[in-house]
């Protein structure tokens, strides 16, 4: 007994020790803020700043008047201040660029692959307009690297991938991907929508997901066949789904996926080079139910659920058209669940909307109040809900519970 | 602890969307009072001789329904295909036009019988909402068999019953205010086919309509003292009901099995409540209180009566069991109440509100919660409920030396209040049941 007492003793007054004097309490010490220069800012600075925002302009155009004064002011603070400011104007140069790439954006049109092609994010805005319907809301919110998702919407395009897979050699570096072609059996459908993120913003995110590496085995096996990823440490999980579809023999067995590899094997190439990006970025993306590079199609509703936002506005679209004002006081007292299966163009299949259970009335009533509910899905939805439709798997049924009790006669 | 409180945000963020399970499930709590869009085409003339008498009833249709204030009729100039009453709907057309109900009928015309047929559809249900019914009557009723049309096509959107073939009757009042004739009269409950059932050698109040409708009790002053009468409707003949010598009774309404009735009895200075058997005559006081209790009301399975009083200083609603008993007061609210009236569906009680100078008709549950106060006015008094229970029409009375009044009916939900329109002056509205 005593012994264990001693043991105990130890250990604790150890753990004390290392407590108090090792450190564990002690916090990191917060990085130093810099403001000292805002107040140092002052006329010379001031000047020096206004006068670099000139100089964008002409920057291109004149080193010359910078040379009189502006060289002698430039105390070393000052410009460091306005090396950031001149830096932007080089940055909307850039996006000028992308501008360009915009051209680019009516292949991606007809092919998936042409997106991936136009490795540059800049495509992504004209993307998502061309797709309007399917990645439109999505790909908003991460504009700037969603680019790719734009392509993704085609999918079901996949097909004439091979086509599209030729128009991107000319533009930039497909050609070299042709090898990727061979590799293309190995990439499922799945990989069609991921692919156009990951093309993206591939390499970067990649990693930082470890996380949700559980759910997309075959995502890691479309980034695996563009071998840039194999660096990173997370891929490798990926590695063991890849065996799967990469056996070229397959393709042969299973022309179905292929076309959509070729996209993805065409995007990689171009991602290798970029930059990762935070990885917690990524997984709060994904975590938002942002359709980013992740692709869910693995099983049944395995997909990326709705955000709050897209459940929002599809309640609030039903909502729109759900007129209590001929019902009965006892058909307001009933709430009525309905049941309702969508089609992959967001509208409701009337024949399969049905009223699943009604609480709070009796059975006149509820037959009263399902038919309120029903006008209201088949009006609102005539022309289609705002559902992403990537997410089709989490939205093909859905039940809607019409609760009437703030709509009650009070 | 940045990394793990952002990891532990992106957990908790993510947990809730990828618990879905099934289908997506979300909840509708809150929508639109708005009234529904309805498309009435003139029925068609299976007979040419048919045609006036289908645009006619086809008017009174639509009257009866966007009357409501629930349905909006959609003008006949926008619709896209004239269907006939056998031929299948287009429900495109009718979709394109924001039509939600569809209305079709027709009307043939056999001597002097008609026979209306119409059918209702859900347009974007793209079904029929019951079956089609038939109605046949003489020219002469003809717009019975329209309200019978526009109570069907009612009660099928709104799941409840309809009120349009009712009638409704009322004092009428005629001459300058402080020497007012007045005499009792029925008519539609929108104010059509008016007949009079008194002359104005008397002053009459407060008609009441029998649960079957055939007959009316009322107070008249023929006597020179209230006295209540009863009048079979179809014979007109009168009789003078609970005849006591040296009393005043008056403010009678039937009880839902029609063969008895409560009054108010004054008699020595004290007013109470009294229950007649029509049968036998018999007599039964129900209160006993040195305070005035009137305006009684029966529940519609006839085991209570509300009524108003003043035994706690004010005017208040109380109810009591039919047989008498200890009352329990159910108004709190500031003010005086009166006149109060069980709704048929047993659910609210409407009432009259007195307080600030104001008058208002409210209803309540009958346990006095949940009070609504729907009009206010310089005089709101003698709510009576349509059949259905879910309308209500009353006296509203202008100010001043030339003030007149006049019927109003209001929704339940304070919304569609309509003065009815009447020929002059009128006064204490007494709706009927549904007529056969």
């Amino acid at each position: 007994m005593r012994t264990g007492y001693w043991i105990s003793g130890i250990g604790h007054g150890a753990l004390v020790t290392f407590l108090l004097f090792g450190g564990a309490f002690t916090s990191a010490p917060l990085p130093p803020v810099e403001f000292a220069e805002v107040t140092i800012i002052s006329e010379e600075e001031f000047a020096a700043l206004t006068r670099p925002e000139v100089g964008p302009a002409v920057s291109a155009e004149t080193p010359a008047p910078s040379p009189p004064e502006p060289t002698p002011e430039p105390a070393t603070p000052p410009e460091p201040e306005t090396a950031p400011e001149t830096a932007p104007a080089p940055v909307a140069r850039e996006t000028a660029a992308p501008d360009a790439a915009p051209e680019a954006v009516p292949e991606p049109l007809a092919p998936e692959a042409e997106v991936a092609a136009a490795p540059p994010a800049t495509p992504v805005l004209p993307a998502p307009e061309d797709t309007g319907p399917r990645v439109g809301e999505p790909v908003p919110q991460e504009a700037p690297r969603v680019a790719p998702d734009a392509a993704p919407p085609p999918p079901p395009e996949a097909e004439t991938a091979p086509v599209v897979t030729e128009r991107a050699a000319p533009e930039p570096a497909p050609e070299p991907e042709v090898v990727v072609e061979d590799e293309r059996p190995t990439a499922p459908d799945e990989a069609t929508t991921e692919i156009v993120t990951e093309a993206e913003t591939p390499a970067a995110r990649a990693p930082g997901d470890s996380p949700r590496p559980r759910e997309r085995p075959q995502r890691l096996a479309a980034i695996s066949s563009g071998q840039s990823l194999e660096a990173r440490s997370t891929p490798e999980p990926a590695a063991p789904p890849e065996p799967e579809p990469e056996p070229q023999p397959a393709p042969a067995a299973e022309p179905e996926p292929e076309p959509e590899p070729a996209p993805v094997e065409t995007v990689e190439p171009a991602t290798p080079a970029q930059p990762e990006p935070d990885a917690l970025e990524a997984a709060l993306a994904q975590a938002l139910g942002q359709p980013a590079e992740t692709a869910p199609q693995a099983g049944a509703p395995t997909g990326p659920p709705l955000t709050e936002g897209e459940r929002d506005a599809f309640r609030v679209a039903v909502q729109r058209c759900w007129n209590v004002g001929s019902l009965s006081s006892e058909a307001l007292r009933t709430t009525v669940v309905v049941g309702v299966r969508m089609t992959r163009d967001a509208r409701p299949d009337t024949a399969s909307i049905r009223m699943i259970g009604f609480q709070g009335g009796g059975e006149a009533a509820a037959n009263q109040a399902f038919e309120a509910a029903r006008r209201a899905i088949i009006r609102c939805g005539a022309d289609g809900f705002a559902l992403p439709p990537e997410k089709y798997e989490r939205w093909a049924e859905v039940e809607m519970t019409f609760n009437p009790e703030n709509m009650r006669i009070r | 602890m940045r990394l793990l409180l952002r990891v532990a945000l992106v957990l908790l963020t993510a947990l809730p969307a990828a618990a879905q399970q099934g289908p997506l499930r979300i909840e509708i709590t809150e929508g639109v009072i708005e009234p529904l869009p309805i498309a009435i085409p003139t029925f068609t003339a299976e007979t040419p001789a048919a045609e006036a008498w289908a645009r006619d009833i086809t008017r009174l249709v639509a009257q009866d329904l966007i009357g409501t204030g629930l349905f909006r009729e959609i003008p006949q100039d926008a619709f896209i295909s004239r269907p006939g009453f056998d031929a299948p709907v287009q429900y495109a057309d009718w979709k394109a036009i924001n039509a939600q109900g569809l209305v079709t009928g027709a009307v043939s015309l056999d001597g002097d019988r008609l026979t209306v047929k119409f059918r209702l559809y859900d347009v974007f249900a793209e079904q029929p909402l019951g079956e089609g019914l038939q109605f046949g009557a003489s020219t002469a009723t003809w717009r019975r068999v329209a309200h019978k049309v526009a109570d069907q096509v009612y009660s099928r959107i709104t799941g409840e019953g309809g009120y349009f073939d009712s009638r409704v009757a009322f004092v009428e009042e005629t001459g300058p205010k402080d020497a007012r004739l007045k005499r009792l009269a029925v008519m539609d409950y929108d104010g059509a086919n008016v007949s009079y059932l008194t002359d104005a050698s008397s002053i009459v109040l407060a008609p009441r309509f029998s649960p079957d409708g055939n007959r009316l009790i009322y107070t008249s002053y023929a006597t020179g003292f209230p006295q209540i009468y009863e009048m079979n409707l179809q014979t007109y003949a009168a009789r003078p009901l609970g005849e006591q010598p040296g009393t005043m009774t008056f403010a009678p309404r039937f009880a839902p099995d029609g063969r008895r009735i409560v009054f108010s009895l004054s008699q020595g200075g004290n007013t109470d409540i009294y229950s007649l058997d029509l049968g036998t005559g018999e007599r039964r006081r129900l209160t006993e209180a040195p305070s005035i209790e009137t305006a009684p009301s029966f529940s519609p399975d006839g085991s209570q009566i509300v009524f108003e009083s003043d035994r706690s200083g004010t005017q208040q609603l109380y109810v009591m069991p039919v047989g008498g008993g200890e009352p329990r007061r159910i108004s709190f609210g500031a003010g005086r109440y009166g006149t109060p009236v069980w709704s048929p569906r047993g659910d609210y009680i409407a009432f009259t509100k007195q307080n600030a100078g104001r008058f208002h008709i409210g209803v309540m549950r009958t346990d006095g919660s949940e009070e609504r106060l729907l009009t206010a006015s310089f005089l709101d008094e003698g709510p009576t409920w349509a059949p259905n229970g879910r309308v209500l029409m009353f006296t509203r009375e202008t100010s001043g030396a030339g003030g007149q009044p006049a019927l109003f009916s209001v929704d339940i939900s304070g919304r569609n209040l309509k003065q009815v329109p009447t020929q002059g002056p009128a006064s204490d509205p007494s709706w009927s049941p549904l007529l056969p």
